[in-house]
């Protein structure tokens, strides 16, 4: 008997944290009267085994949403190119604005802009929508955001492909800038999970929050640099509020690395020395601001989710 | 030196639940509560006090009212709904059959959905491709594998359900009323698999209101009451109490029943 744990007192409400062998293995666990339950590593440590259920359950939703085939693609295609169209014309028209590369502006931003309310809002629904999962088989449920959101990076991966066929026809050279993108991406995925993890928790207990995120995550939409670019702004306290916010790293790093020149006009693109707005390089350096508010946020949201993951059976 | 460990310990386990009314609760309605200082819903503790040890290998029933707490009970134990109280200790691959084809796409056919929910339950793909030909026959659709979801009946699609969820080899399998599904030779089958389970070794726990079925097939039986253990022991002694206590006919042991520690419980 000497491999047996000890006993110990019960101590109701609060759980044990000594002692007792809380996970030996993934699926020999302690469930105590905690909040959560096991500690945080070994949360971790099953999420990574159960990883599977990320693909699986993203696939499925994919599958089923399109049938994956050509026209599933254009499906895929089709809301950010015509949102691209809408915003283009009106601008276009409404400022006369005549450089063409701007519906590269818009339609970049658009599609990151897109993975990001498509995280949020689907995060919201995931735990209500998956019920007959969370009511009826165990596993980690912080794996639902993860799923929303690669889903929203499935529809970003998609919508990237056609910007190189814009590129083609405006003239934009790609150049070695291009390499940053897996950072931004990255950047964008934590952020994007950071907002994720607690609009899930909350979009579960306050029914209509979904309908009430729609419209705050629209209007932020438009006080981000989205449709018009950073360096319109000469006022510097202006320019400084804009940084605050984290899309703006994330819509100005995109443009620069896809180098909408200005700056660096090259012989590809000629059009392009004559308009100042554009520039090229690295990405914005308000990018790391967000990569520090993201990774905040995803620490203390994951930290919270799984705290408030024990009563999702209950709440739905 | 998993055999000296009972497969489930539950501990003083408590499950509580939070009544609103048929309030539902919207973002202004959180503001107001929180400006009003009202407390937003009463307790309610659907099981508690429970203390259970289920060792390795036996085939433990719940049984009870409707409303006692058995599906809250089981769900617990399957990690569905954490203890609000207590502890709760669980040691092997469980694997929970709560509603037949949980997480079923209604859209994607029988085969998709046979990878989809293996996944879900706890199974590699490897295993999957392993035991899809298993899963296949066991069902039993003929061509209707590959229709969508959506055109099954309900007795197709719990068949299908639990021949995904019998062949993830659990070593703790937590049942909810799902054997009553499909017809009788179904039936059949589904009893020749989980006697297999047991025969494997694997530790079963289902609820079950057919009072032959609990005789028939588990060697200790809980009677829960309103969310207490009124009783726990051998299973006709339990069901006879059971049923006494709501005035119906109590069961004879009978003879012929497989199980030989029932008739000399009996």
């Amino acid at each position: 008997m000497s491999s047996e744990p000890k006993k110990k007192p019960v101590t109701r409400l609060r759980a044990r944290t000594t002692d007792t062998p809380r996970a030996l293995d993934f699926d020999t666990l302690l469930v105590e009267n905690a909040r959560k339950i096991v500690g945080f590593r070994e949360y971790i440590k099953e999420m990574w085994h159960r990883r599977g259920l990320v693909r699986v359950l993203a696939g499925r939703q994919l599958k089923s949403q399109y049938e994956l085939n050509v026209v599933g693609f254009a499906w895929w295609l089709a809301e950010p190119l015509s949102l691209a169209a809408v915003y283009y014309v009106l601008v276009a028209v409404l400022t006369k604005r005549q450089d063409h590369v701007y519906i590269l502006v818009v339609l970049i931003s658009l599609l990151s802009f897109k993975w990001f309310q498509q995280s949020v809002i689907q995060s919201m629904n995931t735990v209500r929508g998956n019920a007959s999962l969370v009511t009826d088989i165990y596993f980690p449920r912080a794996l639902l955001p993860i799923t929303e959101t690669m889903i929203g990076l499935a529809h970003f991966g998609v919508g990237l492909c056609i910007v190189p066929i814009f590129m083609l026809f405006l003239g934009v050279g790609p150049t070695p800038n291009l390499i940053w993108l897996p950072v931004i991406v990255a950047v964008q995925l934590i952020f994007n999970l950071g907002a994720a993890y607690p609009m899930a928790v909350w979009g579960l207990r306050y029914r209509n929050l979904p309908n009430l995120m729609g419209n705050i995550i629209r209007l932020w939409f438009y006080l981000s640099p989205a449709l018009y670019e950073l360096t319109r702004f000469s006022n510097g306290t202006v320019k400084f509020i804009m940084e605050l916010n984290p899309l703006t790293g994330l819509f100005e790093s995109y443009r620069r690395i896809f180098r909408l020149a200005g700056f660096t006009p090259s012989k590809l693109c000629p059009k392009c020395a004559s308009v100042p707005h554009y520039y090229a390089g690295a990405p914005h350096p308000s990018l790391i601001w967000t990569l520090i508010l993201g990774c905040f946020m995803l620490l203390i949201g994951a930290w919270y989710f799984t705290r408030k993951e024990t009563q999702f059976g209950k709440e739905i | 030196m998993s055999a000296r460990y009972p497969a489930i310990r539950a501990k003083d386990l408590g499950i509580k639940f939070y009544l609103r009314g048929a309030e539902n609760p919207t973002v202004h309605s959180g503001m107001v509560r929180f400006l009003k200082r009202k407390p937003a819903r009463r307790e309610f503790w659907a099981v508690r006090n429970i203390t259970v040890d289920i060792p390795q290998g036996q085939v433990f029933g719940i049984i009870g009212a409707n409303g006692s707490g058995k599906s809250t009970l089981l769900r617990a134990l399957a990690r569905i709904y954490f203890p609000d109280e207590g502890e709760l200790e669980i040691r092997g691959k469980i694997s929970s059959l709560i509603t037949l084809g949980a997480g079923f796409r209604q859209e994607l056919s029988g085969m998709d959905n046979i990878y989809y929910n293996g996944i879900i339950l706890g199974l590699t793909k490897q295993e999957i491709e392993r035991k899809r030909q298993q899963i296949i026959d066991f069902a039993d659709l003929g061509q209707f594998i590959h229709e969508p979801v959506r055109t099954y009946s309900s007795g197709m699609r719990a068949r299908l359900g639990f021949s995904v969820a019998v062949h993830v080899d659990p070593e703790i399998l937590v049942v909810d009323e799902v054997l009553v599904v499909g017809d009788a030779a179904f039936r059949q089958r589904c009893a020749e698999k989980m006697r297999e389970l047991f025969m494997r070794g694997a530790t079963v726990i289902m609820v079950q209101h057919n009072m032959d079925v609990i005789v028939e097939m588990c060697q200790r039986v809980m009677w829960l009451d309103k969310g207490h253990v009124q009783t726990i022991g051998e299973p006709l002694d339990v069901v006879n109490k059971y049923l006494a206590s709501r005035n119906l006919p109590v069961l004879e042991a009978k003879p012929a029943t497989p199980n030989p520690g029932v008739i000399s419980g009996g």
